[in-house]
């Protein structure tokens, strides 16, 4: 009799040698997914629900602030083409900001901006990848058992502001207080409720999302809405403590 | 009318599709067990990768393989789901595997005919758990299932199954 681990192995051969005959038509395949793909960005932008988007999606659609109004997508700080100031812009003058949070140290910093509340440690792997580069962090956690996002990523990374407000009219691009601000507004989908705010800031997107459910889609909501409020969202991607 | 940024986007993603479909097809053949639903099934699955792909974000997915995979598993899920009484048993073998041997071929068969009778979740936890190697913690972020429930419909599964490992076991010992 063998072992399970001998038939583990077996299994994972059998099933691997099972479909290695399978030569699909791969340019069918992509055409086919292309095509589909854009006719669901299509109806979205028609504003047809579509439930098989996932919640978790979201996230890219508060990155709409990305690039400028008015530029074709140059990364760096928001220029308030229509609203010209007293001081001009200093485009010499550009500082390089670091990004000042370790990724792992997000929740603490972000539970210091918010009344008391139960803050998780980071989740990491699967669909919550820690991601701690020097310019490009992503931290999933859990505020009161639900999840929470927070990202911040090179601007020049990203599509434009004016892009992404082109794409899905219902998340506009707005300036405020200098900063193009993208505000994404309670959506449900799978179950799931979802809000978040976005900011362009020293050239990067500065993103936080908070769920109503411990994770992105297809669990029950643990509330009715999402515990951190799009006040406090907009409070905490505009903190000074991101950068140095 | 694609931006710069929209065209490379789309680009990305088509490199990515390519490099994967293959992969996600055979994926979606053993869950299906139908060329056609298979097909269908990996069209959807990349359609829902190239939407997030087109987003900010979404053409940051950290591990865009890894987001496919579960796309796949998930859309064949919700779509048995929808189709509460149509799970069908594999009425044919579209795809007939090689003749590269005749006891192969027929372990090949066996595996399909019992897949077939598998529930489609016990179906996927095995492609997830032996196609895609995954660890039953992975299999369970993937399916938003608990470890023990991945680890239970696993066992369920392989019993059910285990006739057609013992052949297959049985004719490598023959052929060596």
């Amino acid at each position: 009799m063998s072992t399970p681990e001998a038939q583990d192995r077996q299994l994972a051969t059998l099933f691997r040698e099972s479909t290695e005959m399978l030569e699909p038509d791969v340019a069918e395949l992509v055409a086919g997914g292309v095509a589909r793909g854009r006719t669901a960005r299509r109806r979205r932008h028609l504003g047809t629900a579509l439930g098989a988007i996932a919640v978790i999606g979201v996230v890219g659609l508060t990155a709409g602030v990305a690039g400028g109004l008015g530029g074709s997508g140059s990364p760096g700080e928001v220029a308030v083409a229509d609203k010209p100031t007293p001081m001009s812009p200093k485009p010499n003058v550009t500082k390089h900001f670091e990004l000042a949070v370790p990724a792992a140290e997000v929740p603490d910093a972000i539970a210091a901006m918010l009344p008391p509340g139960e803050v998780g440690p980071p989740l990491s792997g699967g669909t919550f990848p820690l991601v701690d580069e020097a310019r490009n962090k992503v931290t999933h956690f859990r505020w009161d058992g639900t999840l929470t996002t927070f990202i911040i990523k090179p601007a020049s990374s990203l599509a434009s502001c004016a892009e992404f407000a082109a794409a899905d009219p219902t998340v506009p691009c707005e300036v405020v207080d200098g900063l193009e601000t993208q505000i994404n507004p309670p959506t449900t989908g799978d179950q799931v409720t979802s809000q978040g705010v976005s900011v362009w800031r020293h050239g990067y997107v500065v993103t936080a999302m908070s769920y109503n459910a411990a994770d992105g889609k297809d669990v029950p909501p643990l509330m009715d809405v999402p515990p951190i409020s799009l006040e406090q969202l907009d409070q905490i991607v505009r903190s000074d403590v991101w950068f140095s | 009318m694609p931006t710069d940024r929209g065209a490379r986007a789309e680009q990305e993603f088509e490199e990515f599709a390519v490099a994967r479909a293959a992969h996600l097809y055979r994926s979606a053949w053993l869950l299906c067990g139908d060329r056609h639903q298979a097909q269908d099934l990996v069209q959807e699955t990349l359609a829902k990768v190239y939407v997030r792909w087109r987003r900010p974000f979404g053409a940051r997915i950290d591990n865009p393989a890894a987001y496919a995979q579960t796309a796949l598993t998930r859309t064949f899920l919700s779509g048995k789901r929808r189709r509460s009484s149509g799970e069908q048993p594999y009425a044919d073998l579209p795809d007939s595997p090689v003749d590269d041997g005749t006891e192969a071929t027929d372990v090949r068969l066996a595996l399909h005919d019992a897949l077939a009778e598998l529930p489609p979740a016990d179906r996927a936890v095995l492609v997830l758990r032996y196609l895609e190697d995954l660890s039953v913690e992975e299999v369970a972020g993937r399916m938003g299932l608990s470890p023990g429930a991945v680890r239970n419909r696993s066992l369920r599964a392989l019993e059910r199954i285990r006739g057609v490992v013992d052949m297959s076991l049985a004719l490598r010992k023959e052929a060596r």
